[in-house]
């Protein structure tokens, strides 16, 4: 911004709030208060009465529960166990761990992929070509579908007698694997509904931000000689990195989330080879109706989550601070 | 000419990628519509059938079905009333985000953000109890509660982003002329962002027509939706594809054509207004 502009800006500045005082002038301090409270705590009021009543007060009674041994129905007396359920939670060999490693291994794959699938797509679409916005429209539609149904969907694509995947693998001379009854296949199987799903989300994000880089800037580079390799990890890279991280968050928290889809995949089998962390709590909660050792677990997943979040927003943080620092 | 052959073969190669691009995306969409119109014996032949007579019985089963026609009601009942909730609460609780500073404003917006972040099962076994005990259990209001619950942080993140575009000048103008702040909101700023309201309401009804986990555990045979309908196929002795992939094309239609409509507005709704598309 040059000295000039900066002065046009604050001249503007001091008008509107000239004008602004003429306002409240007029009886605008009254205009700022309903029932006399002040109006802003008014119309925030019924939104976070709600959150408080359905998300922070059931936390807190998540977290009090999780020191007892309450269970749904039984005979089991209640009592409190103090850090009973979370010793064993996090025991070297509790079942825990592996679900932890299956979540893990489900989210950093299928993100993986979706992101290199992504970016690739969203590059793709940046381009002029034929039937261009028509794909762009079509990506949408797997997107559009739910979780459940899509795992439905696929089901009947893997199923070994009759599905016509297996039966595509078959004609061309290969032996396919009973792919979501195979410990070794099964969780990659997941991934890929999943990434197929999802990776529009990742084409649609990164294509707007692409949009939205100036020409120019890209001109002049190649004006200046750069070669597109160049032109893209000098430039384009570090405009759309913002973006990547809030694409990347929000897929990471949405992988770590997932419940639907492998509830109608796989219901966690075999074993436990595709048990996500949800599904593990569902299972202790609603099939063994260990309450107070499900709630010490939720309370974890709550814990890990915000991690997660913490990391990626300072990760965006830390990218701002960089930009400003270049730019100075 | 060396150039011209090169461009050749580079044009040829886009259409390969882009047909390979839609036949991933499009194939299970394809299959899930074949398969609802396909009899039984068709489904389970062994190579798969790409040609075939196609047969309406799936969807006359359904649609005579009081069963289904009633899982239908609930779903229209509950995004419907979700939807005009979350929109209620969310647009005043965006606009006094948007309009003033107050102490703790930042605060409580990113709360809601990081109740977007949580995993909806944490909240699960407290929120039964709590269910379970004030009677809330299989009824319409408890699961448009919790669905409001969990549309609030996205609707409010939202709407903010489409109030913060409007120019305060405009409100001002209203205010001079007499019209109090919540005149002014409802007839000059809500329709200057109506096409952001009718976003906001598409991705809200979205959340609440596909939401499993809390229609699973919260409801019961009162408010059967239509997810909940769709899973429950799977539990019977013989599995009738044809009917679950004709219930999955009906859950799917309305909101792809629903967001078609709002595609302007797709990657906000995406990104709770992170990210402009």
């Amino acid at each position: 911004m040059t000295s000039g502009e900066q002065r046009a800006s604050f001249e503007q500045g001091q008008v509107s709030e000239g004008m602004q005082g003429q306002i409240r002038a007029a009886g605008g301090e009254r205009r700022n208060r309903l029932l006399g409270l002040p109006l802003h705590f008014i119309l925030i009021a019924p939104t976070f009465l709600i959150v408080f009543g359905l998300l922070v007060y059931p936390l807190g009674y998540a977290i009090v529960l999780g020191f007892s041994n309450k269970i749904l129905t039984g005979s089991v007396p209640f009592k409190w166990v103090g850090l009973e359920n979370y010793i064993d939670l996090l025991e070297v060999d509790s079942e825990m761990w592996t679900s932890v490693g299956v979540t893990l291994r489900f989210a950093l794959v299928g993100v993986f992929f979706e992101f290199i699938i992504g970016l690739s797509l969203a590059l793709l679409l940046n381009r002029e070509f034929r039937g261009r916005t028509w794909l762009r429209v079509g990506l949408l539609v797997p997107l559009m579908v739910p979780p459940l149904a899509s795992g439905l969907i696929w089901r009947i694509i893997y199923d070994d007698e009759f599905g016509v995947f297996p039966h595509l693998i078959r004609t061309v001379g290969a032996n396919p694997p009973i792919f979501l009854g195979d410990p070794d296949w099964a969780l990659y199987a997941v991934v890929a509904t999943e990434v197929w799903r999802s990776s529009p989300f990742m084409v649609l994000v990164l294509l707007a931000a692409l949009q939205a880089q100036p020409v120019e800037t890209i001109e002049a580079a190649e004006v200046d000689g750069a070669s597109g390799w160049q032109v893209f990890r000098l430039i384009t890279l570090p405009f759309i990195t913002p973006v990547i991280i809030v694409a990347l968050l929000f897929r990471t928290v949405d992988a770590l989330r997932t419940f639907d889809l492998i509830f109608l995949l796989t219901a966690g089998g075999p074993g436990t080879t595709t048990e996500v962390i949800s599904m593990f709590i569902y299972r202790w909660g609603f099939r063994h109706f260990k309450l107070g050792f499900t709630s010490a677990a939720s309370i974890l997943l709550m814990i890990a989550t915000l991690i997660i979040c913490i990391f990626y927003l300072r990760m965006l943080v830390v990218r701002q601070a960089e930009v400003q620092l270049t730019q100075e | 000419m060396g150039t011209k052959n090169l461009k050749r073969i580079r044009n040829v190669a886009m259409i390969f990628v882009v047909a390979a691009v839609w036949i991933f995306y499009f194939f299970p969409i394809y299959w899930m519509v074949s398969s609802s119109f396909k009899t039984r014996a068709d489904t389970f032949a062994i190579p798969p059938k790409w040609l075939f007579w196609p047969t309406l019985q799936f969807y006359l089963n359904s649609f005579t079905d009081p069963k289904f026609l009633k899982v239908i009601q609930n779903s229209v009942i509950i995004t419907g009333t979700t939807v005009i909730l979350s929109l209620l609460l969310g647009a005043w609780a965006a606009y006094a985000f948007a309009r003033f500073r107050f102490k703790g404003s930042l605060t409580l917006s990113f709360s809601l953000i990081i109740a977007r972040m949580m995993p909806p099962i944490v909240f699960i076994v407290p929120l039964y109890l709590l269910f379970n005990s004030l009677k809330l259990r299989n009824s319409h209001m408890g699961l448009i509660l919790v669905f409001t619950v969990f549309n609030l942080p996205f609707t409010v993140w939202m709407l903010k982003s489409f109030f913060e575009e409007v120019p305060i000048e405009l409100e001002e103008a209203a205010w001079i002329d007499g019209a109090s702040r919540l005149q002014a909101m409802g007839r000059v700023i809500l329709p200057l962002i109506a096409p952001g309201l009718a976003a906001t309401a598409v991705f809200a009804a979205l959340l609440a027509w596909n939401e499993f986990l809390f229609a699973l555990l919260l409801g019961g045979p009162d408010t059967t939706t239509l997810p909940v309908f769709l899973s429950g196929f799977l539990g019977e002795r013989d599995v009738e594809w044809g009917d679950i992939m004709a219930t999955a094309t009906v859950a799917v239609l309305p909101p792809t054509l629903l967001v078609m409509l709002v595609q302007q507005n797709l990657i906000k709704g995406l990104t709770l207004g992170a990210v402009k598309g």
